[in-house]
């Protein structure tokens, strides 16, 4: 009994002290939990889901249709080195070299909602995973053009001539591209002819999305003589 | 008997404590997935290009030190593949099975060769296994093509301009300068375009009311 009584004395005298320990025992416990590893950008599973959609490949036709139209949307990033860029780039194209992808300063080209991003290289390859490191950090709005440059001088600056067996549409895609590729300084062949083609098929491909170009309407290509 | 009751009440919250911090532990899941290596330090290795394997580089490299991967879909791999390649398509890598066959490669000192019908589509899969923290994962640099009946393997030309831009374009200039003055075309100029930076998310603030 009056040990009983003698360790319920030691508890009530000591109570606080012990509850303070298993406090402060608990909180080291945290210390041993598992190192949560802060998952910087999107989870593993979305951006999957991302890289196997091929939305985000735009063709060089599209791009030429919107760049003819002066789409004023569109923001051309180029990825190559400097020295390429200087050498030959789209139009408007701004230079962001992939190792400078993520510098403060281009930092704001990429993650903003105004302007669709169009990232090329030579091939897709660069242009790609630029955009796969976008697609991580949740950047909206990025497109990579298909195929690259090496695709752009194929089909739009030197289109290979429909054979005499092809579809229809394989001819107005044609003449589109040598348009296109007039537009884009090309040598000028049979202008008058060209112009009405583009004219039709760009009506036709247009985008829906394409805004209105009210002011530079003198702009598009007056091949005629 | 005061006492008692401030002992009584100190133990209950006590226990109340210990049984919320026992339950934020148990319920505190861990995501299956977690990216190991940030942008940054995938960028830089990307920069490194020391993770792109030609055919003949990976003929020097031991049988047995390495696990070719095919990331093209069922169909395209049934057709044909690399002999002893094993096929995990991109949206099949996180089936439990594809899972704990990387997770022992992750471990084991082979090295994981992807490879898809072009460098391209190995890349995404290397993408996400490095980020994922696969730092033995290499990609082959091949297109792979099912023609004729049969299944090929060519070299691929990574990045390299098929033709020399500058040049070509210079040369459709000179000609075009030399045909009539009204076949000029306008190109279009170079005016800096104007970014404006995400605008931080606000709170909003509660609408209306006098």
């Amino acid at each position: 009994m009056s040990k009983r009584y003698k360790s319920k004395k030691f508890l009530v005298k000591t109570r606080y002290i012990i509850l303070a320990v298993i406090l402060i025992i608990l909180a080291g416990g945290l210390v041993l939990l598992p190192k949560h590893i802060a998952n910087e950008g999107i989870k593993p599973e979305l951006f999957v889901k991302n890289a196997i959609s091929t939305e985000r490949f735009i063709s060089t036709d599209a791009l030429a249709d919107r760049l003819v139209n002066q789409d004023p949307s569109i923001l051309l990033i180029d990825t190559r080195s400097e020295k390429e860029f200087n050498k030959f780039s789209l139009p408007n194209a701004i230079n962001i070299p992939l190792e400078n992808l993520l510098d403060d300063d281009y930092i704001d080209y990429l993650d903003q909602d105004t302007y669709d991003v169009i990232l090329f290289s030579n091939d897709s390859f660069y242009a790609d995973q630029a955009w796969m490191i976008g697609n991580r950090l949740g950047f909206k709005n990025m497109y990579v053009l298909k195929g690259g440059l090496n695709e752009w001088f194929h089909t739009i600056i030197n289109p290979k001539y429909p054979d005499e067996t092809m579809p229809k549409s394989a001819f107005e895609l044609y003449s589109f591209r040598k348009a296109a590729g007039m537009y884009f300084g090309v040598g000028v062949i049979d202008p008058n002819a060209k112009s009405e083609t583009l004219k039709k098929v760009t009506t036709k491909k247009a985008p829906k999305k394409v805004t209105p170009k009210p002011k530079k309407k003198k702009r598009v290509p007056e091949g005629g003589c | 008997m005061k006492e008692l009751e401030r002992t009584k009440r100190i133990s209950v919250s006590a226990v109340l404590f210990l049984l919320i911090i026992v339950i934020g532990v148990l319920s505190f899941r861990k995501p299956k997935y977690v990216f190991e290596n940030n942008t940054e330090t995938t960028l830089n290795k990307i920069m490194e290009k020391d993770y792109i394997l030609t055919q003949d580089q990976l003929k020097t490299i031991d049988a047995s030190q390495y696990v070719l991967v095919d990331v093209r879909s069922n169909f395209e791999y049934a057709k044909g593949h690399i002999n002893n390649a094993v096929n995990i398509s991109a949206p099949q890598a996180f089936s439990d099975e594809n899972t704990d066959f990387l997770k022992k490669l992750k471990n084991s000192d082979k090295t994981i060769v992807i490879y898809g019908e072009n460098p391209d589509e190995a890349d995404s899969a290397w993408m996400l296994l490095y980020q994922l923290g696969y730092e033995n994962v290499k990609i082959l640099c091949v297109e792979t093509i099912y023609q004729d009946n049969k299944f090929q393997v060519k070299d691929y030309a990574l990045e390299k301009p098929s033709v020399d831009y500058a040049k070509i374009m210079n040369a459709a200039k000179k000609s075009s300068s030399n045909q009539k003055e009204s076949t000029k075309v306008k190109t279009p100029k170079k005016e800096p375009k104007k970014v404006t930076p995400k605008p931080k998310k606000k709170k909003r603030v509660p609408e209306g009311g006098c």
